[in-house]
């Protein structure tokens, strides 16, 4: 691990100790790579590894980002920044950044917009 | 009956607002159940209509509830020969219908438009840029703005697109039912979309300064909820339960007396035509959306919020009775119960006769009403009859030529196939590894290959049945605008002005000298779709200068949507590869819609009227027979040849 991954490493385990409302964190690469997948556990918080759970949420966030492109660019030409779905049982955000993008799931009402606009911005300086 | 009061204000302020449109009595009504009672706004209410709408709700009543079986409606419109009789369902006012009757050549949507308007101005302060109200499979069932004329078929394209978004993310997630889905754009717009708690409404707003949120269930609260009981005018229609539901329910009944418990058998009260609908929509929409063919019945359950084995009893009855092709399984692994979903038929030649014989029965039912009509001094002809039923025929001819509805249920179908064909990729491709993983065990390897062959024989079915398809496309597609191009002008250069997002259209006579022309702002995606279209296929060899100011994106999706049309059967390689079909998604933007069409030839009648002295714009530009370019009246001759030809 190099000191840029180790940096935000440590920073993903602050957001989830300092929210607790937060549940899984996930980055991606804009091609649709998988970055990190974090979750909270029984356990404590995990880094999940198994290529087919990170590429489960990463395809997740590439189909979201293309179908949130289509909805805005057949509006008005722009592109996709934040989207933020609220539902019963959980809150999701997914942030588009220039060189990552950014899923949160906290619980419902956890404010999961504005954690991942912050993370967004907060993780510019290791990408 | 303060909803009511609300309503009748903005239905005061619409008739003020448009005082030249041909209406004659406008009036509200609430309909207090599905189809005998109804609550009738009497100021406004002439009684020389009452016999006709009598007869007309009877009617209705008739063949909705029991020849269609439809379960809900929105529009009727009864013509007479200059008379037109419209119910309209006054969304998002459930229950709520306006009535117009107005001249048969009055567009109700745009007075509708104007309704709307001043309905949701009612005792609501919110800054928005346009709101629709939208049903659950992203079709909108009215859009309005602020700023300017919107496009339904653009917002349905969007809408449809972040319906599915907050379907994959609900299912993946397990977000538990969406309420409110909110997307930022990286300016400043914003989209705003909330879900009534049955989820099969929607609210959409976008806006582009943070605002309010304008909830549908915030209004339907303050207007709808306070909706009281007087029924002041019943129509003569037999009051009937719902046959239909009961019948289901004293099947079921029977069937399974004993092997469910009380709670569960309270609940079939919900058991009703309206849930199996929902239910089989929900089933489609999942199937077509993630081209899915097992659904977990978990899945179903959560959305339906059906206790499990109302949702068992629901599915059976479903496929018994062929509402869709499937069965009830378990998945392999997991043992979890799924519906394994066939893919449906297209329709057959045995479905659009009975559903042309449906339609005639429709229009026979219809008849007596013209007695009615014609009976009303209001009704009689109040312009020349034949300039009206020469306008009509043209009219007529114009929709029924060029009606492109039937292209955007191709072009769907085309996708569905596409998502089936990439499905079989995948399973030959799954198939194809667990061969190479298990070679030493030959009896499983045996059953693999069997699985593989039959797979690849479905493949290749299904490769055909795009190719066929895509070339029926292409062949309508190409004969709807070779249609539309004789009966409208194309424009000689287009030009988008980004600044203020309107395209300039340029008009001109095709003679090299003639300076002849029209020169106009629009916002005109249709006359966009004309022109990219005829470059694609250089219908016309030549154009003058202009094109290559075009949107190069767009020039490149375009040629290689035909490139790909053309060579779909050639190519296998290519058919196996899963991203040559994103080019499917791009069909539609090459459809002139029928609304798009109407709208070209309004706006263009209009802007040539002004400019020419109020001649035809037939007579200013006409098309040469031969080399089908456009030319001013000076520059074609009597004989339709143009003087090159």
């Amino acid at each position: 691990m190099n000191q840029s991954t180790e940096g935000f490493h440590s920073l993903l385990h602050e957001v989830f100790e300092q929210n607790s409302q937060v549940l899984m964190i996930s980055l991606t690469t804009p091609e649709g790579l998988p970055i990190v997948l974090l979750s909270r556990e029984d356990s404590g918080i995990e880094e999940i590894t198994d290529m087919s759970i990170t590429n489960r949420y990463a395809a997740l966030v590439g189909a979201s980002t293309s179908l949130g492109d289509r909805t805005l660019s057949t509006l008005s030409q722009e592109t996709v920044r934040l989207i933020h779905v609220q539902g019963e049982s959980r809150d999701i955000a997914i942030s588009m950044a220039e060189k990552v993008i950014t899923l949160v799931i906290t619980e419902p009402s956890g404010s999961a917009n504005l954690l991942a606009e912050k993370l967004a911005n907060a993780l510019k300086i290791y990408m | 009956m303060e909803w009511f009061r609300l309503l009748e204000n903005a239905l005061e302020h619409t008739m003020v607002e448009v005082p030249d449109q041909p209406i004659d009595s406008a009036f509200l009504l609430s309909i207090e159940d599905d189809k005998s009672k109804f609550l009738v706004n009497k100021a406004r209410i002439d009684k020389k209509y009452i016999a006709i709408f009598d007869k007309a709700w009877s009617i209705l009543a008739q063949i909705l509830t029991n020849e269609l079986q439809l379960s809900s409606w929105k529009t009727l419109t009864i013509s007479g020969r200059s008379r037109a009789l419209s119910i309209k369902l006054l969304t998002p006012f459930p229950k709520i219908y306006l009535t117009l009757i107005h001249d048969i050549n009055l567009d109700t949507n745009d007075f509708m438009q104007i309704m709307m308007k001043h309905i949701l101005n009612l005792g609501y302060k919110t800054k928005y840029e346009t709101a629709g109200l939208i049903a659950s499979e992203g079709y909108p069932i009215w859009v309005m703005s602020e700023t300017q004329q919107v496009d339904e078929y653009l917002f349905a394209i969007s809408i449809t697109s972040l319906l599915t978004l907050v379907e994959r993310i609900d299912m993946e997630v397990a977000a538990g039912g969406v309420s409110t889905c909110i997307v930022h754009g990286n300016e400043d717009l914003q989209l705003d979309v909330v879900f009534n708690p049955s989820k099969d409404l929607a609210f959409a707003i976008t806006q582009r300064t943070s605002g309010e949120i304008v909830g549908i269930d915030e209004r339907l609260k303050m207007i709808y909820e306070n909706i009281s009981d007087p029924i002041l005018y019943s129509a003569h229609v037999p009051e009937t339960e719902n046959p239909e539901r009961d019948k289901i329910l004293s099947e079921l009944r029977e069937e399974y007396s004993g092997e469910i418990t009380e709670e569960e058998m309270q609940s079939l009260n919900i058991f009703d035509t309206e849930t199996l609908d929902s239910l089989v929509n929900e089933i489609m929409s999942v199937a077509r959306n993630f081209g899915a063919n097992e659904i977990s019945l978990g899945y179903l359950r959560k959305r339906m919020k059906l206790p499990s084995e109302v949702l068992h009893m629901a599915l059976e009855y479903l496929i018994t009775n062929g509402a869709f092709l499937g069965k009830i399984g378990r998945e392999k692994h997991s043992g979890k119960e799924i519906l394994l979903v066939k893919p449906q038929k297209i329709r057959t030649e045995d479905d659009i006769n009975v559903i042309q014989n449906i339609q005639q029965q429709v229009n026979d039912l219809f008849l007596p009403l013209d007695p009615f009509l014609t009976q009303l001094p209001v009704v009689q002809p109040i312009a020349d009859t034949e300039v009206i039923s020469e306008a009509l025929s043209e009219f007529h001819v114009l929709q029924s030529l060029t009606d492109t509805d039937s292209l955007f249920l191709l072009s769907a179908d085309l996708r569905i196939l596409a998502s089936q064909l990439e499905r079989s990729v995948m399973t030959i491709s799954m198939l194809q590894e667990q061969v190479t993983e298990n070679q030493e065990n030959i009896a499983f390897v045996q059953e693999l290959k069997g699985r593989l062959d039959k797979q690849i024989e479905k493949f290749t079915d299904q490769r055909t049945a795009i190719a066929t398809s895509a070339k029926k496309l292409f062949s309508d597609l190409l004969n709807s605008y070779r249609i539309l191009l004789k009966l409208l002008p194309i424009p000689s250069s287009i030009k988008h002005n980004k600044a203020i997002d309107k395209i300039s259209l340029v008009f001109k006579c095709n003679h090299a000298l003639c300076k002849q022309f029209l020169y106009k702002y629009d916002d005109a995606i249709g006359w966009s779709k004309i022109v990219y279209f005829t470059q694609v296929l250089k219908i016309i060899e030549s154009f003058p200068e202009g094109w290559e100011q075009l949107d190069q994106q767009k020039m490149a999706i375009i040629d290689t949507i035909f490139s790909k049309l053309q060579n779909i059967s050639d190519s296998d390689q290519q058919i196996a590869s899963l991203e040559s079909f994103a080019f499917l998604n791009e069909l539609d933007e090459l459809i002139v819609s029928n609304g798009e069409r109407d709208k070209m030839i309004t706006s263009l009648r209009q802007a040539l009227d002004q400019s020419n002295n109020q001649a035809d714009y037939y007579t200013v530009f006409r098309q040469c027979n031969n080399c089908q370019k456009w030319y001013c009246s000076n520059h074609i001759r009597s004989n339709e040849l143009c003087i090159y030809c």
